[in-house]
């Protein structure tokens, strides 16, 4: 932690900056917050290890939106982190020379709604880690997990842990935990019946209450207004009412379709432990494997939403 | 309700420059097809957003057709092949989650095909008949207006 | 009337039989999420889980609410009209929040037709917490895991048995009915007892709250509520899940000829809940819906009703996205109006 506070000290004063993003410590154990700084002199309170689960290039866009786009911004990136603010630069949303991406490596974050999933409702008060393992201790319960237990899955089958483009980039890069092969959860929840995948998703998405926080948490969605908030005309329903919300979701993944950097902060962020990453999987996979796009990588590449090829395949039209 | 005595309800998403010609064209040449559409004209393919398209589906139409101009063909150069590439990622969104593929369906019409516009036609409500109403995503079916 | 027993055994025998009177709500889980539900026949209850993913408002205030059908023949009213309802096992943080709500729910001149059609048929059970969690904190604010208020029946967990304590003239009435249960022994009521000293005592001691509103007061431009905002997502995560938030939206929706008018819960922290049909929005920034909700529960809802709006149940601060820990927000006020020297 002590590298990361000096090198970033550093950058701050040498590259000007007028605001970096990174992360502090949060008030609960395994619990981080977004921190953004002004001066140099609270680099100290930064820290990044295995709770920082947010994608801070979400708040790249906030700012802008709050002090227009001349600010110099640095921000802490991890892997999924670097990527997000290509794909947002590759959309115009800000200047490249106004961002300096600082990459850290990134060895997986913990999902807090796995771990509240884990914890069934206790909450604990310290834990202790050692090697793969992470003993999690409440006021009178102990429970032993392996890390891999509370990482977030898109952690899990991460193929960018370190930052692709950057500016620069604090210690070792670190491999991918490779846990889980890509889409082996998708593939196989494709061989079930067609039936049986509806009633999948709309178990999941009943429990939603539109509390929009898988929308806010994802540096993608940063529309001025949402379509869900358009009333004139009003697309669809504001209630709970489940064709509204399975709408709500479909659309959220076509929006952000070729565009989504896989980072997992949608579902880290849901309250009801929705799995909002399979549908948005699947549209990944079909993205890579119809336009041979994968989001954030570099800054040449047209983006696969904005762009086309006269040969597409199109297979599906009469 | 059995499968012969169903006539669904097929929303159709014409764009102006061919396919409603083509459309026109099927008409003045008194080509026969059924009488379950209904068309919305549009500018281009390209206008469609996918929300169109669900709120079709929300709002209990039995299937939705879009069609456009062949490839190379836009008014507008390229509208087509961006509405190709957004509608190839909805159909595959729909798919996965268990929405019949036949449901929503895509074609490109010049506005010389009027014979290929009433095939179109018969065929894709051959298609939704074969399906059924549409139960999924229907907010009749379990909202509160009931 | 003295308090009575009931076998851990028995628990469900006596539900069921609550079942055939009372529609009786009560923690269940489902799809790994425990929230206030119907009890159907043969469901089970978690009553040993600390805290419920959802507050039990909805169950008088639901997320969408339907206020009235119309259709070529008329209008049609949608109060409620079934059974007697019982809330049961519902948590002293909870149960003390629709005391809050009804400040604003049944006000002396507008009583809110849809919240007393089900409340005046509740009876309240509320479950002693015997295991406060490390984020709760309602002793902060004039409650506590044995906590008394908005309980009609007050249960204690003591190990093989629930004690009852009958707190309201309804609850007296109610208890006095049932047969099933037991006079409670000395050693029982003892039990409590120590069970009451060990969870007040396993939480921390709180900070004093006596000048939070009146720090209030003097803090609308501080840049504290830039310090927070500029982390806030700007998702109803806490909203939607406090259990006294109140904010609603009114919708109509119609095809063909008919519709529903519909409430549904709304919250301050979306852009749109104050945006005017001019297009000016007087809370444009996410630092004046912050501001917002901070200030409504802990400045306008003392002037107007005399306490505090918030329960401490400790929800927000665990399930907020970015950690935004209402806790450190209070003491941080405390603080910032003390270092100016303004209470």
């Amino acid at each position: 932690m002590k590298e990361l506070v000096e090198k970033i000290r550093k950058i701050f004063s040498d590259e000007k900056l007028e605001l970096l993003i990174g992360y502090t410590k949060g008030t609960l154990p395994l619990r981080s917050t977004p921190g953004l700084i002004e001066s140099a002199d609270e680099a100290d309170k930064l820290i990044f290890d295995f709770t920082c689960c947010n994608n801070l290039a979400k708040y790249l866009v906030d700012e802008k939106k709050r002090s227009g786009n001349t600010h110099r911004i640095g921000i802490i990136a991890k892997g999924c982190d670097a990527r997000a603010v290509v794909q947002l630069v590759m959309e115009g949303q800000f200047e490249r020379e106004n961002v300096v991406i600082i990459g850290v490596p990134c060895k997986g974050v913990i999902d807090p709604s796995k771990l509240r999933k884990k914890l069934n409702g206790k909450e604990i008060i310290k834990f202790k880690v050692n090697r793969d393992k992470i003993t999690l201790f409440g006021k009178n319960f102990e429970l032993e997990l392996n890390k891999n237990e509370l990482f977030s899955d898109s952690c899990l089958s991460c193929r960018y842990p370190n930052a692709v483009q950057y500016d620069y980039f604090i210690g070792e890069p670190s491999e991918p935990l490779g846990v889980r092969d890509e889409y082996a959860s998708v593939d196989e929840f494709e061989q079930k019946l067609p039936e049986k995948r509806w009633t999948y998703f709309e178990k999941e998405y009943s429990r939603c209450i539109r509390c929009y926080a898988c929308r806010n948490a994802c540096p993608m969605c940063y529309c001025e207004e949402c379509f869900v908030d358009r009333s004139t005309p009003q697309w669809i329903g504001k209630g709970n009412d489940l064709s509204d919300t399975i709408i709500f979701h479909i659309v959220r993944v076509l929006h952000t379709a070729g565009r989504c950097v896989d980072c997992g902060a949608c579902a880290a962020a849901c309250p009801l432990n929705i799995d909002i990453r399979m549908l948005g999987k699947r549209i990944e996979k079909e993205v890579i494997e119809r336009f041979g796009f994968t989001p954030g990588l570099d800054f040449e590449t047209e983006p696969a939403m904005a762009t086309f090829k006269e040969n597409d395949k199109e297979e599906f039209i009469m | 309700m059995k499968t012969k005595d169903f006539e669904p309800k097929i929303m159709t998403f014409l764009c102006n420059w061919c396919s409603y010609a083509g459309a026109d064209l099927a008409g003045v040449s008194r080509l026969q097809y059924p009488t379950n559409t209904r068309v919305i004209r549009v500018p281009c393919s390209g206008r469609i957003d996918p929300l169109f398209i669900l709120k079709c589906l929300q709002d209990g139409y039995d299937g939705v057709l879009i069609s456009g101009c062949h490839p190379g063909d836009c008014h507008y150069i390229s509208g087509n092949y961006v509405a190709r590439r957004r509608f190839a990622i909805l159909k595959t969104a729909l798919e996965f989650m268990g929405i019949e593929p036949g449901r929503v369906q895509f074609s490109w019409v010049s506005a010389g095909e009027g014979e290929k516009f009433s095939q179109v036609i018969s065929k894709v409500t051959e298609a939704v008949k074969v399906l059924g109403p549409m139960r999924k995503l229907v907010k009749a079916a379990n909202s509160l207006v009931g | 009337m003295d308090t009575l027993k009931l076998q851990k055994g028995n628990l469900e025998n006596f539900l069921q039989k609550l079942g055939e009177e009372f529609a009786v709500f009560a923690p269940v889980m489902s799809d790994g999420i425990v929230s206030f539900l119907e009890l159907r026949p043969g469901q089970k209850s978690v009553l040993d889980f600390p805290r419920t993913h959802k507050p039990p408002k909805d169950i008088f205030y639901p997320q969408t609410e339907v206020m009235l059908r119309y259709g070529r023949d008329g209008l049609q009213s949608t109060e409620y009209k079934g059974k007697p309802i019982v809330l049961f096992g519902v948590r002293p943080c909870d149960a003390k929040s629709f005391i809050l709500l009804e400040r604003v729910f049944i006000e002396p001149k507008y009583k809110d037709p849809y919240w007393v059609a089900r409340r005046n048929k509740t009876l309240i059970f509320s479950l002693a917490c015997n295991d406060p969690l490390p984020s709760c904190f309602c002793n902060w604010l004039d409650g506590g895991p044995f906590n008394k208020t908005g309980s009609d029946i007050f249960i204690t967990d003591i190990d093989d048995d629930y004690l009852f304590e009958p707190i309201s003239e309804d609850g007296e009435r109610f208890l006095s009915g049932v047969d099933i249960l037991k006079e409670a022994t000395e050693k029982d009521i003892k039990k409590a007892k120590n069970a009451k000293e060990r969870a007040e005592s396993s939480m921390e001691k709180p900070p004093k709250l006596d000048s939070l509103k009146s720090s209030l007061d003097t803090l609308w431009d501080e840049t504290l509520w830039d310090e927070i905002s500029l982390r806030c997502l700007g998702c109803a995560v806490c909203t939607y899940s406090c259990p006294t938030c109140y904010c609603f939206d009114i919708q109509d929706e119609s095809r063909r000829g008919k519709g529903v008018r519909i409430r549904l819960w709304d919250s301050c922290m979306f852009p749109l809940f104050t945006k005017e049909g001019s297009g000016h929005n007087p809370r444009p920034l996410q630092k004046h819906r912050l501001r917002q909700r901070f200030m409504h529960k802990f400045n306008y809802f003392v002037e107007k009703q005399g306490e505090f709006g918030c329960v401490g149940c400790g929800r927000c601060v665990s399930l907020c996205p970015v950690n935004i820990d209402i806790r450190s927000f209070i003491t941080s006020v405390i603080q910032t109006a003390q270092g100016r020297g303004d209470t």
